[in-house]
């Protein structure tokens, strides 16, 4: 039978990501900074007391326990940042809106109003807007090396799983 | 409890990989420049150009096509009523947290 401490543990994840969802909202009302930036410090700081948490019980949970308890937050968090994601950047939403808005239009009208290049201009722009990338005459150069964190984990991932974009 | 813990790990890692598995455009740009060493936009945009994912917007709208999100007819493309929930619901997420898109 699951204890009260069993049930705490599987529903630990999910609180801590509605949690960090409202101080995203909070950030997001009441300090005018970037999005990106608010997002990190309300994972940051969830991240922490739930170490503090498990800090706390730790005599009471086994490895397993605490293993899911930080992988399935770091996968809601993951999940959480990619629904904010997808509003501002992604292309499938972006050509859904288009279609919304221009109900009948062809297929050519499409890619003729939103194609790659279009992409890749949005793109530099964003990367610029959040500090990432730096234009130097016409060069473009990393500002902020963290991002190749993140990068350079995924491209782990995709050969680990074999996986060819 | 154990069981319990770990399918709700398999439902997460199963959520978490198309995230891998479909890295974006902006990824493929810092990727040009940190690790191919290309730092001048003409020649950056070329090989974007030239790279997979340039072909994104046409694999998004084939994507968009066979999942039902998108109907075809002779008279071009409509939404379904349930891509345009789908659509309400994004702008509700961009509205309350007071995000910017992109472009539209």
């Amino acid at each position: 039978m699951p204890t009260k401490l069993h049930i705490y543990i599987i529903f630990l994840p999910f609180i801590s990501i509605f949690l960090s969802s409202i101080l995203f909202l909070f950030f997001q009302l009441f300090i005018n900074k970037k999005y990106l930036l608010n997002l990190l410090i309300s994972f940051f700081l969830i991240s922490f007391s739930i170490l503090f948490i498990i800090y706390k019980l730790s005599p009471n949970l086994s490895d397993q326990q605490i293993f899911y308890i930080i992988f399935a937050y770091l996968c809601n968090s993951y999940i959480f940042v990619t629904l904010i994601q997808m509003p501002i950047s992604s292309l499938q939403l972006t050509l859904l809106r288009i279609i919304c808005l221009n109900p009948g239009i062809s297929r050519k009208k499409i890619i003729k109003r939103y194609n790659s290049n279009h992409v890749f201009d949005e793109r530099i722009k964003r990367l610029e807007a959040t500090n990432i990338i730096y234009k130097n005459r016409s060069s473009l150069f990393l500002k902020n090396k963290k991002i190749l964190l993140y990068l350079n984990f995924l491209l782990i991932l995709k050969k680990i799983f074999n996986i060819k974009n | 409890m154990n069981l319990i813990n770990i399918n709700l790990m398999i439902i997460c890692f199963w959520l978490f990989m198309p995230g891998v598995i479909n890295h974006g455009p902006a990824l493929e740009i810092i990727h040009l420049i940190a690790n191919k060493k290309i730092n001048k936009e003409k020649k950056l945009r070329e090989l974007f150009l030239k790279s997979k994912v340039s072909r994104a917007v046409e694999k998004r709208l084939n994507i968009n096509i066979s999942s039902n999100l998108i109907k075809f007819d002779k008279e071009g493309l409509f939404i379904t009523k349930n891509t345009k929930k789908m659509l309400i619901f994004f702008d509700l997420i961009k509205k309350i947290y007071r995000l910017k898109s992109d472009a539209y």
